[in-house]
């Protein structure tokens, strides 16, 4: 070994509490009290509540999206074709006013929630069930 | 410098055996607090960056690759850790977060024996009077100085360990280098560095 080394490697050691190590192991049990709580507590509520969400707003929201206008104006494309065509623009906007934008959203956020719910579930259920032994 | 028992041991913990993660912590609780104390300068903070070093190293233990070296891995951590937090408190400059450094001339290989004055590698009181020198220089190059010579990764492991390019480390480590030399023979202003 050199010189250079040999010198870096005689910097004094630095001399840590002698509580380190148990404070180190405490914060890892918070860590795993905090990683247990969200699976045990946060994930299944969120479920719950995801699907809760969907269900009402199928029952609140399902009817005016299945009768919406939008349905038969949409159908107008394939039955008048030409007319369609020919009136693109027009037709287009009147689709667009018939959507029915807001209870699509109710419909889709609780969707959207779950999904993310369960690709976070996904990533984090083998750290899971090794760090809560 | 590679233990295949620490990445046996990582192996378990990674398992959910905390007695190996203890012989882990055990075995490198002093190098890494000594590591991190010579980047942040500064007891208390060295003790909360150990403490959060080995707790993302357990939380990210599944992500840790048994194939390769656990103590390059922790030492990644340990290194990233400081360097976050001394980013945050604006000590390394805005420049060196993106990968650049500020331009001091031009870069010469500078021969290991060559970085200190050869006088000063006779002194008694040497190994004290390099670390109150190391202070004065840029935490970043004070990391690559220490990982290449007191813990004895070689540049290619330090290039993996800080996530750049061989290029990349080797040219800050020659800065480092320049820089540390600079300040041993008078010449050098402190250059971002840390003191307590």
């Amino acid at each position: 070994m050199d010189r250079i080394h040999a010198l870096f490697k005689a910097i004094p050691v630095f001399e840590t509490s002698s509580d380190l190590d148990g404070r180190i192991f405490r914060a890892i049990e918070a860590e795993r009290r905090a990683f247990r709580r969200m699976f045990d507590v946060l994930f299944p509520l969120g479920f719950v509540g995801g699907v809760v969400s969907l269900v009402l707003a199928a029952l609140w929201y399902g009817g005016s999206i299945v009768t919406s206008d939008f349905w038969s104006m949409s159908m107008v494309a394939f039955s008048d074709a030409d007319v369609v065509l020919a009136h693109g623009s027009d037709f287009l906007f009147s689709l667009l006013e018939t959507f029915p934008v807001m209870e699509t959203v109710a419909f889709l956020v609780p969707v959207f929630v779950l999904m993310f719910l369960a690709e976070e579930y996904a990533r984090r259920v083998s750290s899971y069930r090794r760090l809560t032994f | 410098m590679t233990d295949s028992n620490d990445e046996e041991l990582a192996g378990r913990a990674r398992s959910g055996d905390d007695a190996a993660f203890a012989a882990l912590l055990g075995k490198y609780l002093s190098p890494i607090g000594t590591f991190l104390y010579q980047l942040v300068r500064d007891r208390e903070v060295a003790e909360d960056l150990t403490q959060e070093t080995f707790v993302k190293a357990w939380k990210h233990l599944n992500r840790f690759d048994p194939a390769r070296s656990f103590r390059a891995w922790l030492y990644a951590i340990a290194r990233n850790t400081a360097l976050d937090h001394l980013r945050k408190r604006r000590e390394i400059p805005f420049a060196s977060m993106r990968g650049e450094d500020e331009d001091d001339g031009p870069l010469e290989a500078v021969a290991d024996d060559r970085i200190l004055p050869t006088e000063m590698l006779e002194r008694e009181d040497a190994a004290r009077e390099l670390e109150e020198k190391l202070a004065l220089i840029r935490p970043d190059y004070r990391a690559i100085l220490l990982l290449r010579f007191r813990e004895d990764f070689s540049l290619r492991e330090i290039a993996e360990l800080s996530g750049e390019s061989y290029n990349t480390t080797k040219s800050r480590y020659l800065r480092a280098a320049k820089a540390l030399r600079r300040i041993f023979i008078g010449k050098g202003a402190p250059e971002n560095g840390s003191r307590s």
